[in-house]
Order: structure tokens, then sequence, then C-alpha cells
């Protein structure tokens, strides 16, 4: 008898919710009917619900896609790049990462759709697409980086599916669905060697399409003539900035799951130390690439990006911008250079901050370059000038966040959130147990 | 190319007919055009007075006769006017039946029984007229010459025609506005500026506009004699903005390219799912 071993099964095998966990399902429910009915109304009656108008024609749908793709970004970082970097520190955080990349590429991929005046002809953008259109290139990589992080989600699980319906071995629905799932795994050699093959091929191939979706989401801003993005910096500084957004939305999740499922010895105040540490990096990173952004079209002030810079340092939309520089970017990265900083609470409050503005800071780009064309606006309603987003825009987008949290908690609920044969291999527990015969 | 006289007969038919109190009144006008050796047609305007203002009458259906006696209508045809509140209505062989003694023709344009619009009738009166331009070459200067002439071929003198090149965007005025005939029905128009043509033909228009007697009538020449220009138009080529099956080729390679680069080594993972679940056993 491993007595280690099984309390570690029973440490992470997933747990019904508690009253608290039903609480918050009921309350993201809530959100998503609110918001489906604003969409019912968006169907019924087109995207004049909306504020968006002939000028702000990309509202907050479109820098909400931007961010769902921004957190994606993240199941590669964590996984990806650390697995094959040989960190192994960064094990019990994988399986959250690559459930938010996992929610939040499915979330870009329905808020693109509803952003769509008319979704019922969303299948002439496969049928009639053109690969000279960066349109056609984001559907394709988006669709590419679904289904990778979906097996990227789905390959680590399968010694975890076996052990699971073991465990469960008295639910009798619950061990069928994850012996199905398992796909006959028993640890054998050769089930252990495509194992191997496979992760190390998707590790590998998950980098460059995670850089791509990012980058390809630049280019959708990049490649129209417009003052603020005509950038050649616009994919390396959407990459880094995906990079502070996920790896924020990981510390957050992490600390969420670490009280709730009372995970203090798998997910430790070294871990939050570490990520804090990276959050710090990719910070400054991101902090570089803003200046880059930033410094050289001011200094050059040409008339119509000078009138955009203005209405971002100075004009209407002064108070967000400096909020979201300062607020999510450079008091984070003073307050992550302290140890104190990197503890759990502080970091967890430290890391929603950069969300909430790494949030916004997608608005900043999509916003206000559109409210200063080339050309003056003329001849149109006063109203046409500003965008300004309706209830019904909130409620939508406040569901499509809602959702990215459901599906996290619904995956939450029915898979262990930290892996467990890669912990126990890690822990030396498999040696003992002879994990690998029998599961 | 047409050219359009506007005889500008606006008719606000109150036909005193039972049921039409209620209808609206069109204003119509109708205009004549004849292209030597190309086409004549009328073109109707429909408009009627809404609460926004004039507005085009669509979908309102004309009937086109001509007069042969004083008392007697042949029916020629039945028109319909577009979006625009716009009919133009092709005239065939009409000179056979309707030309009178002194050449002159009349056409009728009744609205009736519309639904929406109460009965209308305009009467439209012409005489026919024939326009032939030539180009010629006097002392190396090119000119063109064109001569008027009605229905007997006797010159039409004291009538201002126009000269003028077709454009992309419309037509260039030659000279001045207007040249008026001689005693020989006879203007002649130097052409003195080399300019650009597409394979070097230049396509001149001489033009009697919306005249109250002929209506409108144009000739139209081609003439070789412009600066050659190549068609460098890339319609129909593969470029950034052509439609999906004229995609640039290494926008079809290189995605492909790497599409495939990808794709196949996932559809090897999913494969690798079936032979981890087949392999249950070492064996």
């Amino acid at each position: 008898m491993n007595t280690a071993y099984e309390k570690m099964i029973n440490d992470l095998a997933p747990k019904q919710f508690s009253w608290k966990g039903n609480i918050w399902v009921a309350f993201l429910v809530l959100v998503i009917l609110a918001g489906m009915y604003s969409y019912v109304q968006q169907l019924k009656s087109g995207l004049v619900i909306t504020g968006m108008r002939d000028y702000a024609l990309w509202g907050i749908y479109i820098s909400n896609f931007v961010f769902f793709v921004a957190v994606s970004l993240v199941g590669s970082l964590i996984t990806a790049i650390l697995r094959l970097s040989g960190v192994h520190w960064s094990t019990p955080l994988t399986r959250i990462a690559e459930i938010i990349a996992v929610a939040a590429i499915i979330m870009a991929g329905i808020t693109i759709i509803i952003d769509m005046g008319r979704p019922d002809r969303m299948l002439n953008l496969f049928l009639h697409g053109r690969l000279q259109s960066p349109i056609i290139w984001d559907v394709i990589v988006i669709s590419t980086y679904l289904v990778l992080s979906i097996l990227f989600l789905y390959y680590p699980l399968l010694p975890d599916f076996t052990i699971l319906s073991k465990y469960f071995n008295k639910n009798t629905r619950s061990t069928k669905w994850y012996r199905v799932l398992s796909l006959n795994w028993t640890g054998n050699e050769k089930q252990s060697k495509i194992y191997s093959r496979s992760i190390k091929a998707l590790s590998v191939l998950i980098i460059p399409v995670a850089f791509a979706i990012h980058t390809v989401t630049a280019w959708l801003f990049e490649t129209t003539y417009r003052p603020g993005w005509d950038s050649t910096n616009f994919g390396p500084y959407f990459v880094a900035g995906a990079f502070v957004a996920g790896s924020s939305a990981v510390i957050v999740v992490m600390y969420v799951l670490r009280k709730s499922y009372n995970l203090e010895d798998y997910i430790t105040d070294h871990h939050f130390d570490l990520m804090g540490k990276i959050l710090v990096m990719l910070s400054l990173l991101y902090l570089y690439f803003n200046i880059n952004e930033y410094l050289m079209p001011i200094y050059k002030s040409t008339e119509e990006e000078a009138t955009h810079l203005r209405s971002l340092f100075t004009g209407e939309y002064a108070w967000l911008f400096w909020v979201v520089i300062i607020g999510g970017l450079v008091l984070p990265v003073i307050i992550m250079l302290f140890r104190g900083g990197r503890k759990p609470l502080p970091l967890f409050i430290v890391s929603l901050a950069v969300m909430a503005c790494a949030w916004w800071k997608r608005y900043l780009i999509v916003i206000p370059t559109l409210s200063h064309p080339f050309l003056p606006i003329e001849g149109v309603p006063e109203s046409w000038r500003h965008y300004s987003p309706t209830w019904m825009e909130w409620a939508i987008t406040a569901a499509t966040l809602a959702s990215a949290l459901l599906i996290i908690t619904l995956l939450v609920r029915f898979l262990p959130i930290i892996p467990i044969y890669e912990t126990a291999e890690e822990r030396g527990l498999l040696e003992a147990q002879s994990v690998n015969k029998s599961l | 190319m047409k050219l359009i006289l506007k005889i500008s007969v606006l008719m606000l038919l109150l036909t005193p007919a039972f049921g039409q109190a209620n209808k609206i009144k069109a204003r119509v006008s109708v205009l004549y055009s004849k292209i030597m050796n190309q086409e004549s047609f009328i073109r109707i305007e429909a408009k009627y007075k809404s609460e926004n203002g004039i507005e085009p009458a669509t979908q309102v259906e004309f009937r086109v006769y001509q007069r042969i006696a004083e008392d007697s209508l042949l029916h020629l045809g039945t028109i319909a006017t577009n979006h625009s509140g716009i009919a133009k209505f092709p005239l065939a062989n009409h000179k056979d039946s309707t030309t009178s003694l002194s050449g002159n023709f009349s056409f009728v344009v009744k609205i009736e029984n519309d639904p929406k619009f109460s009965d209308a009738e305009t009467e439209l009166t012409i005489s026919d007229a024939n326009l032939v331009a030539r180009l010629e070459t006097v002392d190396s200067t090119n000119q063109i010459t064109a001569t008027l002439t009605d229905a007997s071929g006797q010159p039409v003198a004291g009538q201002s025609l126009r000269v003028q090149l077709q454009r992309m965007f419309g037509p260039l005025s030659i000279g001045e506005e207007s040249y008026e005939t001689d005693e020989n029905g006879t203007i002649t128009v130097p052409i003195e500026e080399p300019m650009p043509g597409i394979n070097g033909v230049l396509t001149f228009e001489v033009v009697l506009n919306e005249s109250d007697e002929y209506g409108t009538v144009k000739a139209i020449i081609d003439a070789p004699i412009g600066l050659p220009v190549g068609d460098h138009s890339n319609f129909d080529k593969r470029t950034m903005w052509s439609p999906p099956s004229k995609t640039p080729y290494y926008l079809l390679i290189f995605p492909n390219l790497i599409i495939l680069g990808v794709w196949v080594p996932i559809l090897m993972l999913i494969i690798n799912l079936f032979r981890i679940s087949r392999a249950k056993t070492d064996l």
C-alpha cells in the first residue's frame, strides 16, 4: 500500500462542487442568459443594437476577441516552452494553463461570430474565403490552434483518466467515462513510446502556431492603414502582451483553485514566486514594446498619429490609458520585484489588475484608432463620432467572459486540476506503485 | 454611349376618371435619342412628389404608342421604370411606319390603370435628322468634319453641334463649347492637341444636343490618331484584390505548404490516439 500515492490521488481527483461552487456556476449561467437575451435581440435587429457605426466599426467585441486570443497563448508558454526547456517546477500548473487556453480559444472563435452582422453567412468565409485576406489567415490559425490546444490538454490526461477510472470504481458512470476517455491506457512500453513522442511533437508544434495566432491577429490591424495600427512592431507587440495577459490569468486561476481545493501541497508559494518572476520579465518586455509603439510615432508626430496619440496621452482616453500603463504594467512590475509582492495573495491581486488592464489595453488598441481616421469625419450624426458600447453589447461581452469561466469551471469539475501521473512520476511515487504496469 | 434629348414635356395628368382621385400624380418626362448606325430609343423618366420631396416613381408601367393618324395610335410596346424611375424603350424600324411626308413622327407615352399613379399621357414629336462625321487630314492637321441633314437629305444650317472625345469618366469637349452648322449643314473642327488613346484609337462624338426639332442626334467615329497607351489594367490578373480563383501563386503555395506542414502532424497525432488505444498490450 503506497499511502502517499493514494493520498495524492485523493487530493487531486475531481470533486463535486461545494455550495460556493454551485452558486458560482449559477451566477455564471445567469450572466450568460442575460447575454443570450441580448444576442437574440442582436440577431433580430442587427448590429444596430450596438454602439458600432460607420467609423467605430469594431467595438468591444473585437477588443474582447483580441483579449481571448491573448489569454489562449498561455497554454504554449507554461506547457510547451517550459516542458521543452526541461523545467519541472511548472508541472502542477500545466493543466490549468491548458484548460485556460482551450476555454479562451473557444470563446475567441465564438466572439468573432458574435461580431458578425450576419452569422448565418459564416459558411461563406470557408466557401468564398480569399487567401489574400488576413481574416482567412485568422480563421485558419484559430481553428488550428483550437485543435492543437484540445490535443495538448487531452494527451497528458490519458494516464490520469486510467487512474481516475480505478479511483471512481464505485461510481459506475464516472468510471465508464474515464475508462472510455483513457483509450485503454495501461502505460505499457508501446503506449508510453507513442505518448512521449506525441507530447514532444505537440510541444514543438504548438509554439509556432501559438505565435502565429497572435501575430495574425496583430496583422488584422496592421494590414489596415490607420494611425496607431501602421506599425511593423505589431506582431511581437501583441505576442508580448499576450504572454502578460495569459500568465496573469494562470496566476489568478491557480490562486482560486488552490484556495478552493486546498492544493497548498501541490501549488506552493514557490510556484507563485516563480510565476511572479516570469510575469515581471514578461511585463518588462511588454513595456519595452509599448515604449517602441508610442515613442517613435510621437517623436515623428505626423498629423494623424499626433492626433491619435494626443487623445491617448492627454485627451479623451487619457485616464484609461494611464491607468492601463501604470496600473497594469509599471506598478505591478514594481510590486512584483519585491519578494513580498510575489506571495500568493499580493500576486493574485496584482495579477487581477494586470488582467483587467490587459482587457482595457485591447480596447485602447481598437477604439481610439477607429475614432481618428485619415479622412475627416463629416456629414454624420454627432453620435457616430464617438464609440460608446450599449448595455446589450456589455451584456453579450460579459456573457462571453462568463462562458470562458464556465468552461474552465466545468473542466475543473471533471478533470484533475494537477496532472496526477506526471506529479507522481516526478515525486517518485510511480516506482513504488508500479503505475506503469497497472496504474 | 448615348446622348439624350430631353423633350421635357411635363404632364401631370389629371384624368378625371372614377377611381383616380386617391392616386398620385406622376411627373413624366420623355427624351429621344438617336445614335447614328446604332440605335434610337425613348427615355422615360417618372417622378412624384412625396412627403420626403421628389422621388423616383419605380415599377410604373408605360404603354408606348406611335401616332399614325390624327386619331389613330399604334401600340408599340410596354415598359416599366427601374429603381431610379427610368425606362429606356428601344425603337426599331420606327421610320417605316411613323415618318410622315415631312419627316416628322410622333410617340405617345401613357400610364394606364396603374394601381398607384393616376393615368397620364405625354406626346413627343420629332423630325428625323442624320448626322455624318468623318476624320480628315488637311496639311498634316487632323480635323473632324460633320454634316447634319434632315429626313429629305437637305443640309440643316444654324444648329449647334458639340465635338467631344470619349474618356473613362465622361466626354471631354474638343475646341469650343459648340460649333454652328453652316449653310451646308457642316462644321469643321481641328484636332490640334495629341491625346492618348488605348492602342492609339480615339473615339470622337459629334452631338446635336436636345434640339427641340430633332432631339438628340449623335455620330461616333473611331480615329487612329491618338498617342498609343497600353492597357495596364490588372483586372482578371492574380492580385491581392482578386477573387479566390485568381489568388497569386505565392499566396497559394506558401500558406498551403504551411497549412500542410502543421495539419499533417496534427492528423498523425490524432492517429496516434487510435494507436495508443489499440496498443492495450505490449504485443
